[in-house]
C-alpha cells in the first residue's frame, strides 16, 4: 500500500492546532482541495471508538458528496475517506522544549488502485500542512 | 437516685433510703416498665402498653391515677417527673438491679413475679439472655482458675434460665466432665434429651449427640484443655478482643505452620468471646477446587445471622442477602427475591452492601468476633469481601481474625493484607512458632499418661508441633514402638485400628474435602447405613465436631487420609450426594472425580450461573472453563461462558467461546445464538453497530416457524440498533410489528419496548414525545423494575432539560430516585442526575449536599470506578457552585485514580475551567494543555469540545489579566457554537447535539447545548462590558 509521511512544526501551542484538526468545519481554510464541508452524524454509533462523520465536497466536484469520519486518539486524529480509503492520520505533540510550539506529523495511506494519486496527494498535503501551520500560528 | 429491685418482690430506694412502694399492682407496673425503658414517654404509649384492653381515653384516667399512687408512695417529684402528654422515671436517673443473687434461684419468672403480660415476658426472655452470657464468663472463669465445682454450680443456673439451650446444656456436660463428674454428666445429658423430646419433640443436634458420647465413653472435649504454652499469643489475642469490645475494631493476622496450634489457639479465643456474649462467626476454607463464591462469606453471615436481630421493615439490604442463601433474609425477617442488577458488576457491588451492613447491624447490640480460618483457602472474592469489611473495623466492635499457614503463597491474600494496611486498619500480626519441650509434654499428658521415655520421644520427634505431639502420643498408647516416620503413617495407623463403621466415615469425611454440615453429616451416617451414636468418639481422634461441622480434628490428618485412599470414585459419587444440594461447584468437582463428566458439566453450569447473580465474574469463568472441558460439544456452555467473558471485559476470549459454539449450533437454534449476541453487544459491550449486525444475521435466520418471543426479540434489537445508531426511521414501525405478534406478555420486554421509543425520539430530537412517553401509565407499569425505571425516568429528565423545563427534569429525577432508591449502585446513579438538575437549577447548597452524600455512599462501596466517578461528578457541582478550588482538586483526583467512568478530555476541560476561575492561570494552562493530548472520549463530540478549549482559552486570559485575548477567545467560542448551533438544529430541530442516546450519562456527561454555552459567553461578556458612567 502506498504510503508517505510528512512533518512540521509551529510555534502555535498544541490547542490551536488540536481546535483546527478536531473541526472539520474549517477543513477549507487549510486542506488542501477542499471545498465545503457539512456535518453528519451527530453521535457517535461506538462507544468503544469516537467517530464523528461528516461529508466534503472537493473543489470543482460540487456534485460529488465524499462521506468521511474522523476519529480520535490521544493526540491523534485519523481522517478516513469513506469513498476512496485514503487515510490521512495526524498525531500532535507538544515540543521537547515546552512552550516553543508543536510538533506535527501526517501519515497517509493510499489503497492499491489510488496508488498512481501518491504524488499530487504528497504535494497536496504539504501545502496543507503548511496552511494548517500558519493558521494556527495566527490564532 | 432512685434504685428499683425488680428481682424477687419489687423494692425500692432513693439515695439509699427505703421507699414504700404504691400498693396498687398497675402503679407498681407503671413504675417497672418505666424503670426497664429508661427516658421519656408519651403518655398514650405508656396507657397503651399498661392498659391494652382500655378504650384511649380510659387508659389515659388510669395512667393519671398510677402516676398520683406512684406519688403518694414514693414522694412528689423524686420519683416521677410529668409533662401534659410525658412521663419519665427518676428524673435524677434511675438504677435497675436485675442481678442474680448469690445462691439465687435462676427462674426468669422471679423478674417482676405476678406479671404476665406481654412486655414482661420478653424482659424475661431478655434477661435470661444477659444472665447466660454472665453466668458462663464467670463459669470460664472459675474452670480457668482450677474451681470446677464453682464452674459447675454457675453452668447449671445458667442452663436453669433456658433448659432447652443445648449450648448451654453441652458446656455443663463437658465441665462435669472436667470435675471427674461423669456420672453426673450422663445422668445430665439423658434428662436433657428426654427435655427436648417431652417439650419440644426433637432429638439433640449432632454436636450435642458428640457431647453426650463423650460422656458415655468419659472423654473431655478439647477445646479449652489442650492449649498449652500459648500464654503470650493468647493474652495478644485478648487484648486485641477487649479493643474491639470496646469499640475499637481490630484484624489479627495469625501465621505459622501445619498442626502448629493456629485454629486451637482461635477456638480458644471463640470460647471466652462467646463466654463474654459476643456474636462469632467462623468459616474455614475449602479444599475443593474452584470452591462456590463467596463461600467463606456466607459462612460467616449465616454464623451472624443466626441469632442477630430481625431488622425493621424498609431496609432492602437483608433481601439482597438471599443472593447469598435465601435463609440468610428469611432469618432476618426479610425472605423475597432481590431484583436484578442487570449487569454483575453491580450484582457483586450489592451484595458487598449487604453483607457490611449485616456485619454493622450484628454488632450493633453486641461486639463481633469473625474468623477466617486457613484463609489462604478461602475464595478469591471473599478475600476482596473481607478487605471491604477490614477496612470499616476501626469504628466497629469487630475481632476480624484470619489464620494463616506459613509457607503457602496466595496473592490474593498478600493483595488483602496490603490494602488493609494501606486503608490504615489496625491489623496486628503475629506467628505462632513451636511450643516449648515442657508444654509439648503437657499436650502429650492432657491425653495420656506415657512412661518418661515415651514422653521424651514424643518431645523430640513433633519438634514443637502440637499436632505431632497428639499423633505420636496416640501411636505410642496403641503400642508402636516408637515415633510413627510421618503423620501420614500415623494417620494410617490410626485409621487401620478403627472399626468398619468408623473408618467409612472418616474416608468419606476426607473425600468431602471440608467439614460437613450437620445436614449432610447427617444425611452420609444415613447413606453408609450406620448407627450414628459415637462414631466421632470412635474415630481415634481424627475427626471432630467443631461449629456445629463435622470434620477432621486438623486439615493435614484430612489430607493425609486422603492420600492413603485408593480408588476415591465411588466415595466422591456418594459424597456428591450427600453434600447441600446448592453446593453446586464442589458437587461438580466430586462427580468429575466419581467419571461422571456429563454431570460434573451440568453441576458446574449451575454453580457458574450461581457465580453471576452475585457478580462473581472470573470464578463463573472458571466453573464454565470446567464444564465445557467435560462437555465441549455442548454448545448452550459455551455461549454461556463466551457472555461471562464478555461481561468480564476479556473480549477475546469472548470471541473465542463464540467461535466454538457456533460450528456447534444445530440450524434451528442458530436465530437464537444470533439474537443473545445481538444482545450481548447491546448491553455488555454496548456495540451498536456489531449488535445490529447480529440482529440482522439473526432476522435472516429466524425459521418459519419461530416462537413469537424470539422473533419479538430480534425485532426489538433491531429497532433499539435503529433508534440508536441507525437512520431512525424505521424503529417505530418495528415496535410496531412486536406489538403485533402473538407473544404472551412480558413486563420485561414491554419496558424495554418503551426505552427504545424514548431513545428514538430523543435521538430524533424529538424531546417533549420522549418525555410524554415516561409519563405515560405503560412507563408506570414499567417502572416496577428499579433498572427500567433508572433508564426511563432519567432519559426523560435528559429529555425536558432539553426542551428547557428544568423543574420538570427534576421531577422526573426525583421519580428515578424514588424508584430506585434501596437498589444500590441505580439509586446512587438517580441520586446523581438529581444532583446535576438541581445544580442546573441554581439550588447549589442541596445539590452540593447531595453530590458528598452521593460520594460517601460510593467510597463505601469497593468500587473504585464508582468512588472516582463520584468524585468527578461532585467536582461539576461545585464548579457550578463557585466552589473552584474544590471542584478542581475532585476532579483532579477523579482523573488520577484512572479509572473514573469520565471523558478525560472533557474532565480535564472541566479542570482547566476551574483553575482558571480560581485565578491559577498557569496551572489552568498546563492542564488544559494536558488534557488536549488524552483520548477523546466516546461521549465526546469533537466539534463540540473545539468552542469549549477557546472558552477555557478566554479563562485563562482572563485570569491572566488580558482582557482583549479574552474577548477574542470568546468570540472564537461564539461563532464556534453559532455554527454549532445551526447544525444541530438542522439535524434534530432542537439546538441540542450530543451522546443523548446510552452514550455519557445524560444529563451529567454528555449533553451538549449551544444554546446554554452562549448565554454563559454573554453573560461573561456583560461582566467584562465597561460600564457607562452612572448620570446624575
Amino acid at each position: 500500500m502506498p504510503t508517505f509521511a510528512l512533518s512540521a512544526h509551529t510555534p502555535a501551542p498544541v490547542e490551536e492546532v488540536w481546535k483546527l484538526l478536531h473541526d472539520p468545519g474549517r477543513f477549507p481554510e487549510w486542506w488542501d482541495g477542499v471545498a465545503t464541508i457539512q456535518s453528519g452524524t451527530p453521535a457517535s454509533p461506538n462507544r468503544a471508538e469516537p467517530v464523528t462523520g461528516y461529508t466534503m465536497w472537493l473543489e470543482g466536484y460540487p456534485e460529488y458528496p465524499m462521506g468521511q469520519e474522523l476519529r480520535t486518539g490521544p493526540g491523534v486524529v485519523t481522517v478516513s475517506c469513506l469513498v476512496s480509503d485514503l487515510q490521512y492520520t495526524w498525531r500532535l505533540s507538544e515540543s521537547s522544549n515546552p512552550g516553543t510550539g508543536t510538533d506535527i506529523s501526517l501519515h497517509v495511506e493510499i489503497p492499491e488502485i489510488e496508488g498512481h494519486r501518491l504524488e499530487t496527494q504528497r504535494t497536496a498535503m504539504s501545502r496543507s500542512l503548511k496552511q494548517l501551520t500558519r493558521l494556527a500560528s495566527a490564532s | 437516685m432512685l434504685r428499683l429491685r425488680l428481682l424477687g418482690p419489687m423494692a425500692a430506694d432513693l439515695d439509699g433510703t427505703p421507699v414504700a412502694l404504691p400498693p396498687s399492682e398497675r402503679a407498681r407496673a407503671l413504675m417497672a416498665w418505666l424503670a426497664l425503658h429508661p427516658g421519656e414517654h408519651s403518655r398514650a404509649e405508656v396507657a397503651a402498653v399498661l392498659w391494652p384492653d382500655a378504650a384511649p381515653s380510659a387508659a389515659r384516667a388510669s395512667l393519671r391515677t398510677a402516676i398520683w399512687e406512684v406519688r403518694r408512695s414514693c414522694g412528689d417529684s423524686a420519683a416521677l417527673r410529668t409533662g401534659r402528654n410525658t412521663v419519665t422515671l427518676g428524673p435524677d436517673g434511675v438504677v435497675v438491679d436485675t442481678a442474680l443473687e448469690s445462691g439465687g434461684d435462676a427462674d426468669p419468672e422471679r423478674l417482676l413475679p405476678g406479671l404476665d403480660e406481654e412486655w414482661v415476658r420478653r424482659a424475661r426472655t431478655r434477661w435470661a439472655d444477659e444472665q447466660g452470657r454472665v453466668l458462663a464468663r464467670l463459669a470460664d472463669g472459675a474452670h480457668v482458675s482450677g474451681d470446677a465445682a464453682e464452674a459447675v454450680r454457675l453452668s447449671r443456673l445458667r442452663c436453669q434460665l433456658n433448659p432447652l439451650d443445648e449450648g448451654a446444656h453441652r458446656e455443663l456436660v463437658d465441665l462435669l466432665l472436667a470435675a471427674g463428674e461423669r456420672a453426673q454428666a450422663i445422668s445430665e445429658a439423658r434428662t436433657f434429651a428426654r427435655r427436648l423430646h417431652d417439650e419440644v419433640g426433637v432429638t439433640p443436634s449432632p454436636e450435642t449427640r458428640a457431647v453426650h458420647a463423650r460422656a458415655q465413653t468419659g472423654s473431655r472435649s478439647g477445646s479449652a484443655a489442650t492449649l498449652f504454652g500459648r500464654g503470650r499469643e493468647l493474652q495478644a489475642l485478648k487484648a486485641a478482643l477487649q479493643q474491639a469490645v470496646t469499640g475499637h475494631g481490630q484484624v489479627v493476622v495469625i501465621s505459622g505452620e501445619a498442626g502448629i496450634g493456629k485454629t486451637t489457639l482461635v477456638g480458644d479465643l471463640l470460647h471466652r468471646a462467646q463466654a463474654a456474649g459476643a456474636r462469632c462467626a467462623v468459616a474455614t476454607g475449602v479444599d475443593v477446587g474452584g470452591g462456590t463464591p463467596f463461600g467463606s462469606w456466607l459462612d460467616l453471615a449465616e454464623g451472624l445471622a443466626r441469632d442477630a436481630r430481625r431488622v425493621p421493615s424498609g431496609q432492602a439490604w437483608p433481601v439482597e442477602l438471599n443472593r447469598l442463601s435465601a435463609d440468610l433474609g428469611v432469618g432476618l425477617g426479610h425472605p423475597g427475591t432481590p431484583s436484578s442488577a442487570g449487569a454483575p458488576e453491580l450484582e457483586r457491588i450489592r451484595v458487598f452492601d449487604a453483607v457490611l451492613r449485616l456485619v454493622e447491624w450484628s454488632c450493633a447490640d453486641r461486639p463481633c468476633v469473625l474468623v477466617l480460618d486457613d484463609v489462604h483457602r478461602a475464595d478469591r472474592v471473599s478475600l476482596r469481601l473481607t478487605a471491604v469489611v477490614g477496612r470499616r473495623v476501626t469504628h466497629l466492635p469487630i475481632l476480624l481474625v484470619l489464620t494463616r499457614r506459613t509457607g503457602v503463597r496466595r496473592p490474593e491474600v498478600e493483595a488483602l493484607l496490603e490494602d488493609l494496611a494501606a486503608h490504615g486498619a489496625p491489623v496486628s500480626r503475629f506467628d505462632v512458632g513451636p511450643l516449648p519441650d515442657e508444654a509439648v509434654a503437657a499436650v502429650s499428658r492432657s491425653l495420656h499418661r506415657l512412661d518418661a521415655e515415651q514422653l521424651r520421644q514424643v518431645v523430640a520427634s513433633s519438634e514443637g508441633n502440637p499436632l505431632l505431639a497428639v499423633e505420636t502420643t496416640r501411636a505410642l498408647v496403641q503400642g508402636s514402638s516408637g515415633p510413627p516416620p510421618s503423620l501420614r503413617a500415623a494417620v494410617t495407623a490410626s485409621i487401620g485400628r478403627l472399626g468398619d463403621d468408623v473408618h467409612t466415615l472418616v474416608q468419606m469425611v476426607a473425600v468431602a474435602g471440608r467439614p460437613l454440615r450437620a445436614s449432610e453429616a447427617e444425611r452420609l451416617v444415613d447413606r453408609l447405613g450406620l448407627e450414628a451414636r459415637d462414631l466421632v468418639e470412635r474415630s481415634e481422634g481424627l475427626l471432630a465436631w467443631r461449629d456445629g461441622r463435622l470434620g477432621f480434628r486438623h486439615e493435614l490428618l484430612r489430607s493425609a487420609a486422603y492420600a492413603g485412599l485408593g480408588d476415591a470414585a465411588a466415595a466422591h459419587d456418594l459424597i456428591a450426594g450427600v453434600l447441600d444440594p446448592e453446593e453446586h461447584s464442589e458437587i461438580g468437582h466430586h462427580l468429575a472425580a466419581a467419571g461422571r463428566p456429563q454431570d460434573a458439566a451440568n453441576a458446574w453450569a449451575r454453580a457458574a450461573r450461581g457465580a453471576r447473580t452475585v457478580g462473581a465474574l472470573p470464578e463463573a469463568a472458571a466453573l464454565l472453563e470446567l464444564a465445557v472441558s467435560q462437555r465441549p460439544s455442548d454448545a448452550e456452555l459455551w455461549l454461556e461462558l463466551g457472555e461471562v467473558y464478555a461481561w468480564a471485559g476479556r473480549w477475546e476470549e469472548s470471541e473465542r467461546a463464540w467461535s466454538q459454539a457456533l460450528p456447534l449450533l444445530a440450524p434451528e437454534r442458530l436465530a437464537a445464538a444470533w439474537c443473545r449476541r445481538g444482545l450481548q453487544f447491546r448491553t455488555v459491550i454496548c456495540h451498536p453497530v456489531q449488535a445490529l449486525t447480529a440482529y440482522h444475521r439473526a432476522r435472516d435466520l429466524l425459521p418459519p416457524d419461530a416462537h413469537p418471543e424470539l422473533v419479538r426479540d430480534v425485532l426489538q434489537g433491531l429497532a433499539w440498533g435503529d433508534a440508536v445508531a441507525g437512520s431512525g426511521a424505521q424503529f417505530e414501525q418495528l415496535l410496531e410489528q412486536v406489538s403485533g405478534l402473538p407473544a404472551p406478555p412480558n413486563s420485561h420486554a414491554s419496558a424495554d419496548a418503551l426505552e427504545i421509543r424514548m431513545q428514538g425520539l430523543m435521538r430524533a430530537g424529538r424531546f417533549a414525545e420522549a418525555a410524554a412517553v415516561a409519563r405515560g401509565r405503560e412507563a408506570s407499569l414499567a417502572a416496577s423494575r428499579s433498572d427500567r425505571a433508572y433508564a426511563l425516568f432519567v432519559n426523560a429528565a435528559c429529555a425536558l432539560v432539553c426542551v428547557g423545563d428544568d423543574e420538570g427534569a427534576l421531577a422526573m429525577a426525583d421519580r428515578a430516585v424514588d424508584a430506585t432508591r434501596d437498589h444500590g449502585v441505580i439509586g446512587i446513579n438517580s441520586l446523581t442526575a438529581r444532583a446535576q438538575v438541581l445544580s442546573r437549577l441554581g439550588r447549589h447548597g442541596e445539590a452540593m449536599d447531595l453530590a458528598e452524600d452521593i460520594q460517601a455512599r460510593c467510597d463505601r462501596l469497593d468500587a473504585p470506578r464508582l468512588s472516582a466517578t463520584a468524585r468527578h461528578d461532585r467536582g461539576l457541582v461545585l464548579l457550578r457552585a463557585g466552589r473552584f478550588e474544590e471542584a478542581a482538586d475532585l476532579i483532579a483526583q477523579a482523573l488520577d485514580t484512572g479509572v473514573a467512568d469520565v471523558s478525560l478530555v472533557s474532565a480535564g476541560l472541566a479542570r482547566s475551567e476551574a483553575l482558571a476561575l480560581a485565578g491559577r492561570a498557569k496551572d489552568a494552562s498546563a492542564a488544559l494543555r494536558h488534557s488536549l493530548l488524552q483520548p477523546v472520549g466516546p461521549a465526546d463530540q469533537a466539534w463540540a469540545l473545539v468552542p469549549r478549549v477557546a472558552w477555557v482559552q478566554a479563562l485563562v486570559a482572563l485570569a491572566e489579566g488580558q482582557r482583549v485575548e479574552a474577548m477574542r477567545r470568546l468570540d472564537e467560542s461564539e461563532a464556534t457554537w453559532r455554527s454549532l448551533a445551526a447544525t444541530a438544529r438542522a439535524a434534530t430541530g432542537q439546538a441540542y447535539v450530543g451522546s443523548l442516546v446510552d452514550l455519557g450519562r445524560p444529563p451529567v456527561l454528555g449533553l451538549v447545548e449551544p444554546e446554554r454555552e452562549l448565554s454563559r459567553i454573554d453573560r461573561l461578556r456583560q461582566e467584562l462590558a465597561p460600564r457607562e458612567p452612572v448620570r446624575s
